[in-house]
């Protein structure tokens, strides 16, 4: 895949080195043909996902697999944080709204906080640091092991047989991830506050469905698909930007993670604005 | 092989599966909460604003949610049609001449439309009327009818409110307090008034007074002490007549010491007398003891011729008793001794 890469700018010429403007302007155009090259890049990964459902020959043991490791493997983590960011919301919301006569309110900012904003976002930024720079790392090791030119030699798609089953994996880890979070942070969170302001189970519940509408759930269901997009394309994508050594591998497994996280905040505000549209 | 990777299908599918149990679970809980498939009855209503009015916007009754918002729209009279809806289960408590407030809070959350029942029971109004704003002319001739049921308002906001009325009272109470104090004052200052102040504002002139006079006498003083100064001045004055080396002081001090020694022989003399009372007192003072002898040896004699006689009259041989005694004059005579 490191051979579609855009190529670098021929050398200035002149026997000196290419001045400021020279230089910025191949920046520019590098890191334009980057981001292009990435569009082609998700593109043909949908393209490649909608043939495999069509043929009916999705990698399942692979998809099985980042599952497992992307959603089941995580399921703890999620939780802890899910329980412990409801319990706060919860002691909080229980301490401060009814000295405003607001305690109805604490429903909706539960609904807000963690099914329509944190919880997609903290669920993405999970998968993107564990399963991100897993993925990042494993098809960085299989280019420089030649795995990938075998693939390629053999008539295999390595876009179908390796990305594919990577990005339905993640998509699906994260809408399941982000269901438990929810889970978690509602429900959990109720049992942890019963210890500190115990609150009415029907009561709670009561409030909670009533101030939950449909729109809070597909919104957040449309998060975590876009965020399960973003994470595993950005990391096959950087995977396979892994040339020749092995010492690219963790440079490419960081970058995986920082422009992940820079796309996912900015996907969270276009939905959170189309949200409010 | 691990036990998750060996059995990755069937943890998945579990992992799966609850997922979406979870997530039918939600919407089936969220749809019968929403009351997706009960009947709503539509009812709608005119503002003359849209102030504080928004779509979703809970109609409550005696706080609870019996409706809600479902449009808002400027009409071409320029009125603001508001419809919403009443849920099935409350439907029968829309009675004729019932109203709609809107309440707003001051702190700018919460609020809302408030379902006020009408007095009287009667049968569900018609889906579809309308229902009246209590600020609208017809909402406010219902009010004045007492066709409508107002419940007292007991929210936090108003009851603070209420309490603004008391503490208004009590700082119109103070500042009637406050005039009276320093009409007093003023009465005060000009010496018309009464009481504790002006007391002691009399006192104080009293004591003025009286320095002024004790002043006059300071005066007199003073004009004494300066005359004498004067006097002193004078060269032809008392004082240094008194004290000159020829005037009377001075004459009567230069006798060659004759008073002095006058005075230090009379001195003398009551010298010697104190002297001699001293020494008599140590005389009597030594012979104290024996005289305290005598006299107890004196005491017992008498008591034993008081003993000797009381036998003696209570003798029956001594039938003569004891002869009348002669009184034998004294050889020598003084001059105490004459009768006058």
């Amino acid at each position: 895949m490191s051979s579609t890469h855009p190529a670098a700018p021929p050398a200035s010429s002149a026997g000196r080195g290419p001045g400021f403007v020279e230089r910025a302007g191949a920046s520019v155009t590098r890191r334009v043909s980057v981001i292009f090259y990435a569009l082609g890049f998700f593109i043909e990964i949908l393209r490649e996902t909608v043939a495999s459902f069509a043929r009916r020959k999705v990698g399942s043991r692979v998809l099985a697999m980042q599952i497992l490791f992307t959603g089941v493997e995580a399921l703890a983590v999620t939780a802890v944080i899910a329980v412990g960011l409801g319990a706060v919301i919860i002691v909080q919301g229980t301490s401060l709204l009814p000295q405003f006569g607001q305690i109805q309110l604490l429903y909706v900012i539960l609904i807000t906080v963690i099914t329509r904003e944190l919880g997609p976002i903290l669920t993405a930024v999970i998968v993107a640091s564990r399963s991100g720079t897993a993925i990042t790392t494993e098809l960085g090791n299989m280019v420089i092991n030649h795995e990938v030119e075998a693939y390629i030699a053999s008539g295999i798609n390595p876009i179908a047989y390796l990305v594919v089953p990577r990005f339905l994996g993640v998509i699906i880890s994260m809408v399941v991830l982000n269901l438990y979070f929810n889970i978690f942070g509602l429900l959990g969170s109720w049992m942890v506050t019963q210890l500190i302001a115990p609150v009415e189970f029907v009561q709670y519940f009561q409030g909670l469905f009533g101030a939950l509408s449909v729109v809070d759930v597909l919104s957040s269901l449309v998060k975590s698909v876009v965020f399960g997009a973003i994470v595993s394309t950005v990391a096959t994508f950087h995977g396979f930007r892994v040339e020749r050594s092995s010492t690219e591998v963790p440079q490419m497994a960081i970058k995986s993670v920082g422009q992940g996280f820079i796309l996912l905040m900015f996907a969270n505000a276009v939905i959170t604005l189309v949200y409010y549209l | 092989m691990k036990f998750r990777i060996r059995f990755v299908n069937q943890v998945v599918g579990v992992f799966l599966i609850v997922a979406l149990g979870f997530l039918f679970a939600i919407l089936i809980s969220i749809g019968s909460n929403q009351r997706w498939f009960a009947r709503n009855y539509r009812y709608y209503s005119v503002f003359s604003s849209a102030a504080g009015v928004s779509v979703g916007l809970p109609i409550t009754f005696r706080g609870f949610q019996v409706g809600r918002v479902t449009a808002v729209r400027l009409t071409e009279d320029n009125e603001v049609h508001v419809d919403f809806f009443i849920q099935d289960t409350f439907a029968d408590r829309v009675w004729e001449h019932s109203l709609i407030q809107l309440v707003s809070n001051p702190l700018g959350i919460g609020g809302g439309l408030v379902f006020h029942q009408g007095m009287f029971p009667s049968d569900p109004i018609p889906e579809g009327s309308l229902i009246p704003t209590i600020t609208s002319p017809q909402g406010r001739e219902l009010v004045r009818s007492n066709l409508v049921r107002l419940p007292d308002q007991d929210d936090t906001i108003n009851q603070l409110i209420d309490q603004v009325g008391p503490i208004m009272r009590n700082v119109e109470e103070i500042t009637e307090i406050l005039t009276v104090v320093l009409a007093d004052i003023a009465a005060t200052m000009q010496g018309t008034g009464e009481g504790p102040i002006q007391d002691m504002v009399n006192q104080t002139n009293r004591l003025l007074r009286e320095a002024e006079t004790v002043m006059v006498n300071a005066a007199t003083i003073s004009d004494n002490v300066a005359a004498i100064t004067e006097e002193f001045r004078d060269p032809t004055g008392i004082v240094p007549r008194l004290l000159d080396p020829s005037g009377s002081i001075a004459t009567f001090l230069d006798d060659d010491d004759a008073l002095f020694l006058q005075i230090e022989a009379i001195l003398e003399g009551m010298n010697r007398s104190i002297n001699e009372v001293a020494d008599f007192a140590a005389f009597v003072n030594a012979q104290s003891p024996e005289l305290l002898f005598m006299l107890e040896e004196g005491r017992e004699a008498l008591s034993v011729g008081q003993d000797v006689l009381e036998g003696l009259r209570n003798n029956p041989l001594l039938r003569g008793g004891i002869p009348e005694r002669r009184e034998q004059p004294s050889t020598t005579r003084s001059f105490r001794d004459d009768s006058f």
